[in-house]
């Protein structure tokens, strides 16, 4: 099996210029994210035939591929492609849309809440698009990223709370793996058991078992009302996060997203109108001096205000999350925040914030993972804790040498093998 | 017998029991029959062993031993599985989790819990409920099956409708892979966001990965206020078309259900006496949940929807007894219709939930024209039906019929773009038809995510992937099963 072992190398387009031709894909050598070579398939036979043929010449001369959409969520998921964009081809997923005008939905059946739209769609045309038939889809991520590129980043957003992580969301899949078979996984309905969940390895599996091409996802009914209303800040981030936990303690005010930002709690409600006045008034009496927000669409300005570019996240659960922050502000000197969920507490560290750490707090009860650049003195400690050991590591290592024999797709350190 | 064609040793047999005790082996003839099938009756094989570990340093133990002894293994919760995806299979031995009934953890700050794979599922709300938490899945089977087999099939239930099936409430597992090695995937407090998913294709995946030991699942705070409605139809395409209705008007109960008549006088006429009218054609059973201010605003939209397609009548209640009441004749309809004939067909398809009359017609069609009793209790909410036959399984010709309507409301539910299994799950029931939906390539593939996990095929081998290819089965008819064949097999 090939893989990627010089991050800085360039590669030699000499082979995937002779395969594109033959696949008849057009090849851009510097047009795409970071000015790296990008291959624009205009049909979905087209791109399999080229990853089979670069398959079939893998063997002789490392060919990295990465599937790529607007390229918003590479530096979050591949962040080898991101630091040397010519030691990698780029696959556009938004060439398949064809025309530039295409919003790339195969189909949204209003009357069973259900979309189907290709890989390369871009989620805000998305979002609009099932707006218009009172639906909302999740995760609410703001700002340029594709359906396909946000699946398999494996990224949910602050929606999470109520809905839980996207992958719950979606139904099926269409994909292409890296010997260029084209394959099918799950379905468009909104329940369904039939055969193994193929695509749920394609989301969160940050392109290494080939390219998504299609992805079906469930819809929420839009709410009647939304209210994005924050706290006065707190004496310390610490305090902020207790007063989260208080709210989410609380059963009878339904908040559908929760976070800390600069020791500030901001709360999302959402749902049929009267409730969401009734969980207001009782919000009121847990916090006083509450601000409230004008909510954007689907309460963007509340996820604008939350989302973050990370480069580690920490993931507790709700108990211990307080502790962990006070530990990590610490060690690192700097204030942070969290997203708060039902189940789950995490903090996002974005690059400016760590950069400077020169190790984690201990203990840290805290699964962490990486998702770009972390600065070496933090970087040693992490290894013990992200490589998995025993059958996972094995079974890891099947499935990639079964849907990526080549190792066309594969990254360094993802997934952490041991 | 083994592989080898001999019989398990003494000496294998001996170190089972040295493992598990001398109760957690079973292979006298008395245990071996009452392990012949699960709830899916038609198909029969006997095991070689039964091993009933009770912890998972027990199962892994057990493993190892059996895998000397060169036998394959079928996973076994409750056996209420309606598929045949826990019947022994040739050279198997069974491993139940009969005696792994912990619940080891309930932790409700952080609203999660973790229970030996052998907890009943109704045992878990149960013991959570103290803490004002409860658990979302709810097959109506729950007061017997596991949560290890919900896992196993990705089982939903009535509520599934608003809460999802078992993949969207399990934190993390405990499982022993096919060389005894114990692995942990996930657990409370993992996002697993931005992480390769391992447990999304081990949910659901019906035995054929490995062991299911443990099981963390998340919590619910239990609703602050809960209706449930009752809606009476003179007919049971209205009814069906009302439910299509409050999916296209958006609407969001927890629970939307159909009884037809036949359904409603077999529960009237059994213990269970819901209270369910005697003069309907079709019951829509609805729940609603939440916050005072949205439970009444949704049961509100709900019976004008209901009225509106024709309901002759709704009544609601948040009384907690008369509530069980009707919830337990909903639970209880399959079991109750064992008054109508010895035997019951389930069917477990999924529709489009714009087209419910358009398949429940195809199904009454199907069973008309085969002079087959049919009865309708479903998950409307989620499209998933539940075509029910009656029939004796020793009438070799009512089977043939039996099978060939399930065939024709697959391919119905297919054609309309729907899916072959909304929870039951493929087990043997329905392999051949996996090549209606999945091509060659497909099937190949999910062969090969299988042997990632599992590369000798110990685990339940045989199961839900076709056996022949799909062009053969395309081909060639498929052959019509008969209990007589298939008692030997
Ligand atoms: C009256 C009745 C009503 C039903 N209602 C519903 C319903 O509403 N919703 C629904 O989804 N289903 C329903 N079912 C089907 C069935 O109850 C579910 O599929 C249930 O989850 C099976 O659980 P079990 O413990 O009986 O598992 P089993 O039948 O023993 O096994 C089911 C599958 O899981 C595997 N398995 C079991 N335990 C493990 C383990 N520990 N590790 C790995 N694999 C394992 C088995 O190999 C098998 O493939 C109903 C069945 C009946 C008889």
């Amino acid at each position: 099996m090939t893989t990627a072992t010089d991050p800085t190398g360039t590669m030699d387009l000499g082979p995937v210029r002779a395969a594109c031709q033959e696949a008849g894909v057009e090849l851009d050598d510097a047009g795409g994210v970071g000015g790296g070579p990008v291959a624009r398939p205009a049909t979905e036979a087209a791109l399999g035939n080229l990853i089979a043929l670069l398959a079939d010449r893998g063997h002789q001369s490392p060919i990295r591929l990465v599937p790529c959409g607007g390229g918003g969520q590479l530096h979050w998921c591949r962040p080898d492609a991101t630091l040397a964009p010519a030691g990698f081809l780029q696959l556009s997923m938004g060439a398949l849309l064809g025309d530039p005008s295409a919003t790339g939905v195969v189909e949204y059946v209003p009357g069973d809440g259900t979309l189907t739209a290709l890989a390369g769609a871009d989620l805000s045309v998305l979002r609009a698009t099932v707006a218009e038939g009172g639906h909302r889809l999740t995760p609410a991520i703001f700002g340029s990223c594709t359906l396909g590129g946000v699946l398999a980043s494996g990224r949910s957003g602050l929606d999470r709370h109520s809905f839980g992580p996207t992958r719950h969301h979606l139904l099926g899949m269409r994909m292409i793996d890296g010997t260029g078979r084209h394959l099918r996984s799950g379905g468009r309905l909104v329940k369904n058991v039939t055969g193994f969940d193929l695509h749920r390895l394609h989301a969160g599996g940050r392109g290494i078992f080939g390219p998504i091409v299609e992805a079906s996802m469930r819809l929420m009914p839009a709410p009647e009302a939304e209210q994005y209303v924050t706290s006065p800040p707190a004496t310390s981030t610490a305090a902020a996060v207790e007063l989260a936990l208080a709210i989410r303690g609380t059963t009878t005010i339904r908040e559908q997203g929760l976070f800390v930002r600069d020791r500030v709690v901001h709360v999302l409600m959402s749902g049929r109108g009267r409730q969401v006045e009734a969980d207001r008034r009782r919000l009121e009496g847990l916090v006083t001096g509450l601000e409230e927000h004008e909510p954007g669409p689907g309460a963007e300005a509340f996820h604008l205000a939350g989302e973050r570019q990370t480069a580690v996240r920490l993931s507790t659960v709700p108990s211990k999350i307080a502790g962990t922050i006070s530990a990590l502000e610490a060690s690192i000197g700097g204030l942070t925040g969290a997203v708060i969920q039902p189940g789950v507490a995490q903090v996002d560290l974005p690059q400016d914030l760590i950069s400077g750490a020169s190790a984690w707090p201990s203990p840290l009860e805290a699964r962490i993972s990486v998702r770009g650049g972390v600065p070496e003195p933090l970087r040693s400690g992490l290894t013990a804790t992200v490589a998995p050991a025993g059958p996972e590591s094995r079974w890891t290592r099947r499935l990639v040498e079964a849907f990526d024999p080549a190792g066309l797709f594969q990254t360094e350190g993802f997934p952490a093998r041991s | 017998m083994g592989s080898d064609g001999k019989q398990l040793s003494r000496r294998h047999l001996a170190e089972l029991e040295r493992i598990v005790g001398k109760k957690g082996v079973r292979a006298d003839p008395t245990a071996r029959s009452a392990y012949e099938s699960d709830a899916f009756m038609l198909q029969r094989a006997s095991a070689e062993v039964i091993v009933l570990p009770r912890t998972t340093a027990e199962a892994a133990a057990a493993i190892k031993v059996l895998r000397e002894a060169g036998l394959v293994v079928v996973p076994r919760g409750a056996g209420t599985g309606l598929s045949g995806g826990a019947r022994p299979v040739e050279n198997g031995a069974i491993v139940g989790t009969a005696r792994m009934r912990d619940v080891l953890e309930v932790n409700a700050e952080d609203r999660y819990a973790r229970v030996q794979a052998g907890v009943v599922n109704v045992h878990l709300t149960a013991a959570c409920a103290d803490a004002g938490l409860f658990y979302g899945p709810d097959p109506s089977s729950q007061t017997a099956c596991t949560i290890g087999g919900n896992v196993g099939n990705n089982s939903g239930g009535p509520h599934g409708f608003k809460y999802g099936s078992t993949n969207r409430h399990v934190l993390g597992l405990t499982m022993v892979d096919s060389s005894g090695e114990v692995i942990q995937l996930g657990g409370p407090g993992a996002a697993g966001d931005g992480d390769l998913d391992l447990l999304g294709p081990v949910v659901g995946s019906e035995g054929m990965l490995g062991l299911v030991t443990e099981v963390t699942v998340q919590l619910l705070p239990r609703p602050e206020k809960v209706e449930t409605l009752l809606c009476l139809f003179e007919s049971l395409d209205a009814c069906c078309d009302a439910v299509s209705e409050m999916i296209a008007r958006r609407l969001e109960p927890s629970a939307i259900e159909i009884l037809d008549r036949l359904t409603i006088e077999a529960v009237e006429a059994s213990v269970l006496r819901a209270g369910y009218p005697d003069n309907a054609e079709a019951v829509m059973l609805v729940e609603v949940e939440g916050g005072d201010e949205e439970v009444d605003a949704t049961s509100a939209d709900v019976i004008e929807v209901a009225r509106a397609f024709g309901a002759f009548d709704t009544r609601r209640t948040t009384d907690p007894v008369e509530r069980k009441r009707l919830w337990a004749g909903r639970k209880g309809a399959f079991g109750a219709m064992g008054r109508i004939a010895p035997d019951l067909y389930v069917a477990d398809v999924v529709a489009p939930r714009t087209r419910l009359r358009e398949i429940v017609s195809a199904a009454t069609v199907a069973c008309r024209e085969r002079n087959l009793k049919l009865a309708n209790v479903f998950h409307a909410g989620d499209g998933n039906l539940h075509p029910n036959i009656s029939y004796d399984r020793r009438d070799a010709d009512e089977v043939r019929r039996v099978l060939e309507a399930g065939r024709i409301i697959m391919e119905a539910c297919v054609a309309a773009g729907g899916s072959l299994t909304g929870e039951h799950g493929i087990g043997l029931e329905k392999q051949d038809e996996m090549c209606l939906v999945f091509s060659d390539d497909d099937l190949e593939a999910m062969d090969q995510l299988r042997a990632a996990f599992d590369p000798d095929a110990f685990w339940n081998p045989g199961k839900m992937l076709p056996v022949r290819g799909c062009r053969e089965i395309h081909t060639r008819p498929l052959p019509v099963h008969s209990p007589a064949a298939e008692g030997a097999s």
